[in-house]
């Protein structure tokens, strides 16, 4: 990481920079990158040398308890900005003069919901890809508003818990959902931008959807609350509602907002040696028009093992999704898109400015979309990727 | 006469004799447990106690280095940020409320602990990192080895009130406290905690592990 000393009021600031270089094998059915059902970024028409990610970000003190952050990055060409933002927020965050803090972020940032995301970037130190549940949060959620958290340092007073509670109201995702609904699920490591478009099913009409957007001019909200022991534990919960008006149609991106809810458990444990176990759980519904006449429900769980040795960790996810739509204005059978995957994954710290990963995933998944463009519902789709990731 | 001037004189003029003292801190299954802060002050209250020091606690790899440090009253503390991220330095503890707003390198001036207590560090960007000063006001004081054991060379004999605190107790307060009368010729001894010691857990993940 560069330190960058500015001028203006000695502010502090550091800038990071990362390229995520991929050797990929795979099986996959054509990615919904490119408007197919495949549940894997990289489909069989994309064997050997890839761009995982090539990010830019900067974060810093601005002033008094304000800090900034910025996030760039680039996931290829199949979007409609080269390079685009994932993230962009302001932070007030004063320093705590006793056991409560309370911290405001303002901008557009991830909800609390990920236990794997602790890398910078958001990105996942422990396999290439993430679980379908933070797949998806990458995918299709950003606070793009205001959140406000109290917590009470408990550990640093001698107690055994650390806890907090946040509310955030947000508006521009108004057609969060939508990728679910005509997609699924899906593992992979790439971020929706902030300004991008996201691959969606090429039989629904159009091949690219704008996620982050602002149909009905409702803001949503989500709350949550964690608490942390002194022992290593951890577990959050969310509760999001994008409380779209299923009424509104915004011509521009061609959409309706979506009405999506759901509600989400995580629990993370750090025992002693390295070794950290994560799993998370949400649920949820997403409505598409005014008569509730389209629903889907969703639901996806994981599990994840992993073990650090030194510079090595290793690490084993199992996987869990489903999305069933239970009403519809066309008779049955209506869509289901069902499956579960392991991915086995190992990095290595090789050097201060690089680091090696590499991973093997398996998909086996039924969606019955598949059948509109003549293939078979049910697919077991694989991948291996072997990462080099330079850091500045 | 002139033998008892002498003899009088000698024992205003030399150093109070200093005695070796060695105490081992053992759990209730006998073995010694490490990193444990002892300290032990005289119940002559005209006896001066440690004077001040001036210490370092560095950040390295998003890690407080070290993690422990017992200073006597009146020291001062200097906090470099080895590290090539910002930290924010804090604390809220009663014994002493400060924050070196973000910063990197060594901008800022020693720290002074002028209270007796103990001080919890945070960092206010990066949560997991922590730290404990214990502020003493004793004659003598120092950490047990890995064996469980703290030595000194040069106690001076006379009673005591030995107290053992453990920074990753869950208690903020002595583990065991007891008098102690250190004679001329040294001793060595070994205290057993009454009561099984729970100390919470420090993290042994790798620092690029988590970093944000």
């Amino acid at each position: 990481m560069l330190a960058l000393l500015l001028p203006a009021g000695a502010a502090l600031a550091e800038v990071e920079a990362s390229l995520d270089l991929r050797l990929v094998s795979s099986d996959g059915r054509a990615s919904f990158v490119d408007g197919g059902l495949g549940k894997l970024r990289f489909d069989s028409a994309d064997q050997g040398l890839q761009l995982g990610r090539a990010r830019l970000a900067w974060r810093g003190g601005i002033g008094g308890d304000w800090h900034a952050g910025v996030d760039v990055s680039a996931w290829g060409f199949d979007d409609r900005h080269p390079v685009d933002v994932t993230e962009a927020w302001l932070e007030w965050r004063p320093v705590p003069d006793s056991a409560w803090r309370s911290n405001v972020k303002i901008g557009a940032f991830y909800p609390p919901v990920s236990l794997e995301h602790r890398a910078p970037g958001w990105s996942n130190p422990y396999t290439i890809s993430s679980s379908a549940l933070n797949t998806w949060v990458g995918e299709e959620l950003r606070t793009i508003g205001l959140a406000y958290e109290l917590e009470h340092l408990g550990i640093a007073s001698g107690g055994r818990f650390d806890f907090g509670a946040h509310v955030a109201i947000f508006g521009w995702n108004d057609p969060t959902g939508v990728e679910l609904a005509l997609r699924g699920f899906s593992l992979n490591d790439r971020q929706t931008p902030l300004f991008g478009r996201i691959g969606t099913f090429a039989a629904s009409g159009r091949q690219q959807r704008v996620i982050f957007s602002e149909v009905d001019g409702r803001a949503g909200v989500h709350f949550g609350a964690y608490a942390k022991t002194d022992g290593g534990a951890e577990l959050r919960a969310l509760r999001y509602d994008n409380r779209g008006d299923r009424a509104q149609f915004k011509a521009s991106i061609d959409d309706y907002a979506w009405n999506t809810t759901f509600d989400s458990i995580g629990f993370r444990y750090d025992a002693p040696g390295g070794t950290v176990f994560i799993s998370q759980w949400l649920r949820g519904t997403t409505y598409a028009s005014p008569d509730l006449a389209n629903c889907w429900d969703f639901r996806t769980w994981f599990a994840m093992v992993g073990k650090g040795f030194g510079k090595h960790r290793f690490a084993v996810r199992y996987d869990d999704f489903s999305v069933l739509q239970t009403t519809a204005h066309s008779p049955p059978p209506w869509s289901r898109d069902t499956g579960h995957a392991l991915t086995i994954g190992w990095n290595f710290a090789l050097h201060e400015h690089v680091e090696l990963a590499a991973e093997w995933l398996r998909i086996n998944g039924t969606n019955t979309r598949r059948s509109a463009l003549g293939e078979s519902p049910r697919a077991v789709e694989h991948s291996a990727q072997l990462s080099v990731k330079f850091f500045l | 006469m002139r033998l008892v001037f002498t003899t009088l004189l000698a024992f205003l003029v030399a150093p109070a004799m200093a005695a070796p003292l060695q105490i081992s801190f053992v759990g209730v299954d006998g073995r010694g447990i490490g990193g444990t802060v002892v300290t032990l002050r005289s119940t002559d209250a005209s006896r001066p106690v440690a004077r001040p020091t001036a210490a370092v606690l560095d950040q390295v790899d998003l890690r407080f280095v070290p993690t422990v440090l017992a200073v006597p009253v009146g020291s001062q503390i200097v906090f470099p940020n080895s590290d090539s991220v910002s930290h924010q330095v804090y604390s809220f503890s009663p014994a002493k409320k400060f924050q070196l707003p973000l910063y990197r390198g060594k901008p800022y001036p020693p720290v002074l602990f002028d209270r007796e207590g103990l001080v919890t560090l945070g960092c206010n960007i990066h949560d997991q990192m922590r730290a404990y000063v214990y502020v003493v006001e004793a004659q003598y004081f120092g950490r047990t080895d890995t064996s469980g054991t703290w030595s000194a060379s040069d106690v001076e004999p006379g009673e005591y009130r030995v107290e053992i605190w453990h920074p990753l107790s869950r208690v903020q307060r002595p583990v065991l406290e007891q008098l102690l009368t250190v004679p001329a010729g040294g001793a060595k001894l070994t205290l057993r905690a009454a009561l099984p010691l729970k100390l919470r857990r420090e993290s042994q993940l790798p620092a690029n592990w988590d970093v944000y």
